[in-house]
């Protein structure tokens, strides 16, 4: 165990994938999904910035319009907020924007002849403070 | 008392009928009705449309008013193909457990419920939104209305009844009918939008028929439940 300890104490963090690394892997997912139509998840969850959840959800879904496509912002019991969007499923770009735009993970859906995107926001503080 | 919570008074106008000496106080587009009702003390309010107006109207009112129990109502749609437009849902996932024991007597569907920031109006969202999220009645407030009571230890019991099915794609689109910032019906539009697609016509004649019967089911289950739940 104090091995084993050791062995992770030791270890580097991970660095954060960059904008690059997420959308190199989105586009193959893309790929993979277009291929062989079925449920991919590739998920990386969105901090948002303190106090400003509900105009970050707008600000997404404000996207999926510019994209050419649609953003559904719902909350759940638990409190957490999530964007279900689609857009054209030849608007690839359109995702990279996002990443880009949000440094964003996604939660990946193929559905011809749409994508669906689902942003999750996490929300540990169901209530946020306002910003002062 | 008990607060039961409507987003419009479209929805409560049948139970505020049955109100005892009712006192009305608010704005007149979203008023606060209080009085007496299946030997309760109650107060009937108006969240108005979506998370942010709920927030805004309902936030305030708790600051004067420490209800026992809260009671979530209204209309919702339906995101599940068997659910037909005056069903009732008994949401699960943002109901108190004793509440939903208090009520387990009364015909209603149990399912989860999901809230968007905008009005669900087509097919295609409805099926992708319960699909993905597993919930069977999406509304507009009662995510918000949760994060009032949930702080301050106010058990909720949230109840919809079904204003439109899973496969039924809703006649006008809400930007026409409902003005989100002034939170009122916009008539005019409305007759405007009828006039120059007529072919909305029948299906909004329905929708009307099916509010009417929503909002009766729900009035009478609201009053069927009330007696049996315990204040604190």
């Amino acid at each position: 165990m104090l091995a084993a300890w050791l062995l992770g104490a030791c270890q580097k963090p991970k660095p954060a994938p960059s904008i690059d690394d997420l959308s190199a892997a989105l586009q193959r997912s893309a790929d993979q999904a277009i291929a062989a139509p079925s449920l991919v998840d590739a998920q990386i969850v969105v901090q948002p910035r303190t106090g400003q959840l509900a105009a970050q959800t707008a600000e997404i879904e404000h996207f999926f319009s510019e994209a050419g496509g649609t953003g559904l912002a719902s909350v759940n019991a638990a409190g957490q907020t999530s964007i279900l969007g689609s857009i054209p499923a030849d608007n690839l770009d359109a995702f990279k924007a996002l990443l880009r735009h949000e440094k964003a993970g996604l939660d990946l859906v193929y559905k011809p002849p749409t994508v669906l995107v689902e942003v999750l926001i996490d929300t540990p503080h169901p209530s946020p403070s306002p910003t002062p | 008392m008990i607060v039961i919570s409507f987003a419009l008074p479209e929805e409560s106008k049948d139970l505020v009928r049955k109100i005892v000496g009712a006192g009305t106080s608010g704005p007149s587009a979203l008023p606060v009705i209080t009085g007496r009702l299946a030997g309760h003390d109650v107060a009937i309010v108006h969240s108005g449309m979506g998370m942010a107006s709920a927030t805004a109207r309902l936030g305030p009112l708790l600051e004067g008013i420490s209800p026992s129990l809260w009671i979530a109502a209204g209309f919702g749609g339906g995101l599940v193909p068997d659910l037909a437009v005056g069903d009732i849902v008994v949401v699960e996932n943002f109901s108190d457990p004793a509440l939903l024991a208090a009520v387990s007597g009364q015909p209603a569907r149990r399912g989860s419920l999901i809230t968007t920031r905008k009005v669900i109006e087509t097919v295609e969202h409805k099926k992708d939104l319960g699909r993905h999220t597993g919930a069977v009645v999406v509304d507009m407030e009662t995510a918000a209305i949760q994060r009032l009571c949930a702080p301050r230890g106010i058990p909720m019991l949230s109840v919809r009844a079904i204003s439109d099915r899973a496969e039924q794609d809703l006649p006008v689109p809400a930007a026409i009918w409902f003005d989100a910032a002034k939170q009122r019906p916009r008539p005019v539009r409305l007759l405007l939008y009828l006039a120059t697609h007529p072919g909305r016509i029948g299906p909004f004649a329905r929708f009307v028929r099916g509010i009417n019967l929503a909002r009766a089911r729900l009035t009478a289950f609201l009053l069927a439940v009330l007696p049996t739940l315990p204040e604190k």
